[in-house]
């Protein structure tokens, strides 16, 4: 894992940089749109080498159960579908940033291309470092919307 | 993102990634404040930091998730900036190094995100030592929390404190 990690980052050269913590969310659905067999080097890239990336998973008993994955983990389950395609969009974002610190928080919509049904939305919490060159996610937060819990309509547009 | 139940599978498979559940969603002690809303949990972390360097920080703690962390952004020897992961035990040796100074910690802007168990906490704080009136300094604080069924928990602190040069934007002040 760690010598596919390796080479995954070398190729992170193509990966365009975030400068700007508001082009964040755009560039992140850029890295994880498309098949599960092509290159992750963007979305490791993304991340920082110590980020996590915690999901929180409802039960069908209403307890919940943190999944926690490191960033090799993360793409590593996108690797295990190369068959399968993603597509995913922002229905809304919130941006707070102080200098080296910034938190993003999205909504998430998934198909398996854009005008595939959708096959979830939920909520991406973002954590970010400005390492001086680039923003760059130190832990991701997510978890999806159910049926019996709807995301608040503040939540699925942005303001006009 | 509607990956979990795979992950599941592949958790209960290969043992990774992993996994906490919440089955048993832990009581706060009766002693330490309550988390049962964001409100709460912000006070619950003026009261757990505040206080003694050497205090008792069981209170502290049981804001604590198990994987908790508590990371300042510091500035590298080659002028990059990298964040310093601090466990709770980390965190806890760090303040008693402070001696004998009482500290004094509040959250004085707070916006918050939440949906479900996860929420977000974008908070400017003020910390003073030894007087409660006397001079701050400032930062702010990124805070992810989880809801575990009972109450709130922290997962994620990541804090960058005020300097001379970048003060906090007025829009994060009261």
């Amino acid at each position: 894992m760690l010598v596919v990690t390796q080479i995954l980052r070398s190729q992170a050269q193509d990966c365009k940089p975030v400068s700007d913590i508001h082009d964040f969310v755009r560039v992140w659905n850029d890295a994880v749109i498309g098949p599960g067999s092509r290159s992750h080097a963007c979305t490791l890239h993304l991340l920082t080498p110590d980020a996590r990336i915690t999901g929180v998973v409802m039960g069908k008993d209403g307890k919940s159960t943190r999944v926690v994955e490191s960033p090799e983990e993360f793409v590593g389950w996108y690797r295990k579908h190369p068959t399968e395609t993603f597509w995913e969009r922002t229905l809304h974002s919130t941006v707070e940033t102080y200098e080296n610190v910034a938190r993003v928080t999205r909504t998430y919509e998934v198909r398996d291309s854009e005008t595939s049904p959708v096959k979830a939305i939920g909520i991406e919490d973002f954590q970010l470092i400005f390492d001086g060159t680039e923003w760059k996610a130190f832990a991701m937060l997510w978890q999806d919307a159910s049926p019996g819990k709807p995301l608040p309509e503040r939540y699925l547009h942005d303001p006009k | 993102m509607k990956r979990f139940l795979l992950l599941l599978v592949f958790a209960a498979l290969v043992g990774a990634p992993s996994l906490f559940a919440q089955a048993s969603p832990s009581a706060v002690p009766a002693v330490c404040p309550p988390t049962t809303t964001l409100d709460e949990l912000i006070k619950a972390i003026d009261a757990g930091v505040s206080g003694p360097a050497g205090k008792d920080r069981a209170c502290m703690r049981e804001l604590l998730l198990p994987e908790a962390r508590l990371s300042p952004i510091a500035k590298a020897a080659d002028g990059s900036f990298e964040p310093h992961i601090l466990t709770i035990d980390g965190w806890i040796e760090g303040v008693k190094k402070r001696g004998d100074a009482v500290l004094y910690e509040h959250q004085v802007k707070v916006s918050s995100d939440v949906y479900g168990h996860v929420a977000h906490l974008w908070s400017t704080y003020e910390l003073r030592l030894n007087k409660p009136d006397g001079e701050p300094v400032r930062g702010i604080n990124s805070i992810q929390a989880v809801y575990d069924g009972k109450r709130w928990r922290i997962l994620d602190i990541l804090w960058q404190a005020e300097t001379p040069d970048l003060p906090v934007p007025a829009k994060y002040l009261p």
